[in-house]
């Protein structure tokens, strides 16, 4: 397999161990707006739980129970993306309601993101792309409860002299590229 | 209370990427690059603290994989699965046949009715899954151990005779249309 890259793969769906299920579902069903697609006993021990929001995916996101009470956590982040920074400032209004713990937004230039801890201490972010790349590792604050016109114009001076700044647009041809010279095949 | 259908359904965000901490970043980079084929984009330090690396292989996401330094000594992995959607059957097959003359232990190819799956664990115990989707829908969980090493057409075969009787059996389209009308609501 090292001589050419593997057939075409693409992340579709994350699995986890939980302690409360119930508690669980409730959170990502509506804090987060998955849908329960199925419910029931697990081959490998216990129950397990399917949510998603893409009618083409049976699941996005699993919960398998089994998770004890002095297991920590390996996840650093779950991931989901949103259609603009507006709803993402809709989100973040909800989850200052719902009193998330860990709530911390967070500017990288290229996303606009939102941190929080689920019920059991996963770390989940919401995040929405900006108009512009720029260097990863990025991170800087950010205020969410300003206008969203305010924080386009504020992350635009943040970055524009970042010596990795280009738009988004340029930054996705240069990915595309990068995949193919390597023997990809880009999605 | 679920918003479910109520008209207050929270603004759509999907899955897009998964992060986990990591013991080995050396060896949990090369091996997700070589048998996912995933690209490295960025990697530095971590403003948690730590290292974070970056890992695509879709042109317009950053990262679809990231991996974190720091993860406590003897801590269990707590994944479940972390699955990869490939192409059809025989890209599925091609996978299985790779992996195995690589010598990967612990594979484990499940015939879910509504989907062909193959799990195995990577370097530090993390489940993973590559998978593609029948033709049909069947009620989950739905799990039956299969042979990948079986020519497509007999696997096909051997899977709709496996799920015909199931009540909740229904063509993928069918299926997807009904999902599509919930999601709406």
């Amino acid at each position: 397999m090292s001589a050419r890259r593997p057939p075409n793969a693409q992340l579709t769906h994350l699995g986890f161990q939980v302690r409360d299920m119930d508690r669980m579902i409730d959170f990502y069903t509506r804090v987060i707006g998955l849908v329960m697609t199925d419910r029931g006993p697990y081959y490998r021990g216990g129950e397990i739980v399917f949510l998603s929001r893409d009618p083409s995916e049976h699941h996005q996101v699993v919960l398998a129970s089994g998770r004890a009470a002095d297991m920590g956590t390996i996840i650093n982040q779950i991931s989901f993306l949103v259609d603009s920074l507006e709803d993402l400032r809709e989100f973040h209004a909800a989850l200052v309601t719902e009193q998330v713990k860990e709530l911390a937004p967070r500017n990288h230039g290229n996303a606009w993101s939102i941190y929080f801890h689920d019920p059991e201490g996963n770390r989940i972010e919401l995040y929405a792309p900006t108009p512009w790349h720029v260097g990863q590792p990025y991170g800087k604050p950010l205020d969410l409860t300003l206008p969203a016109e305010t924080l386009r114009r504020q992350t635009l001076e943040m970055i524009s002299g970042d010596p990795g700044f280009m738009s988004r647009e340029a930054w996705e041809a240069q990915m595309h590229s990068l995949i193919v010279e390597r023997g990809g095949m880009p999605a | 209370m679920s918003s479910i259908g109520m008209g207050n359904r929270r603004p759509q965000a999907q899955i897009t990427h998964v992060g986990i901490y990591v013991w080995d970043m050396d060896r949990m980079v090369e091996y997700y690059t070589r048998m996912l084929g995933l690209m490295l984009t960025d990697r530095g330090p971590y403003y948690r603290g730590g290292e974070i690396a970056f890992l695509s292989r879709k042109a317009d996401e950053h990262h679809q994989v990231v991996f974190a330094s720091g993860r406590p000594p003897g801590e269990k992995s707590s994944i479940n699965q972390m699955s990869f959607l490939v192409e059809n059957l025989e890209t599925l097959r091609a996978f299985y046949a790779a992996f195995a003359a690589e010598g990967q232990q612990g594979m484990d190819p499940i015939n879910h009715g509504n989907a062909w799956s193959l799990y195995w664990p990577d370097p530090e115990g993390n489940r993973l899954e590559v998978y593609t989707y029948t033709p049909w829908h069947v009620q989950q969980p739905f799990a039956n151990k299969f042979d990948l090493s079986e020519p497509a057409d007999v696997i096909l075969e051997k899977t709709l005779a496996m799920i015909k009787d199931d009540p909740s059996h229904c063509p993928r389209e069918q299926w997807v249309g009904g999902q599509r009308v919930k999601l709406a609501q």
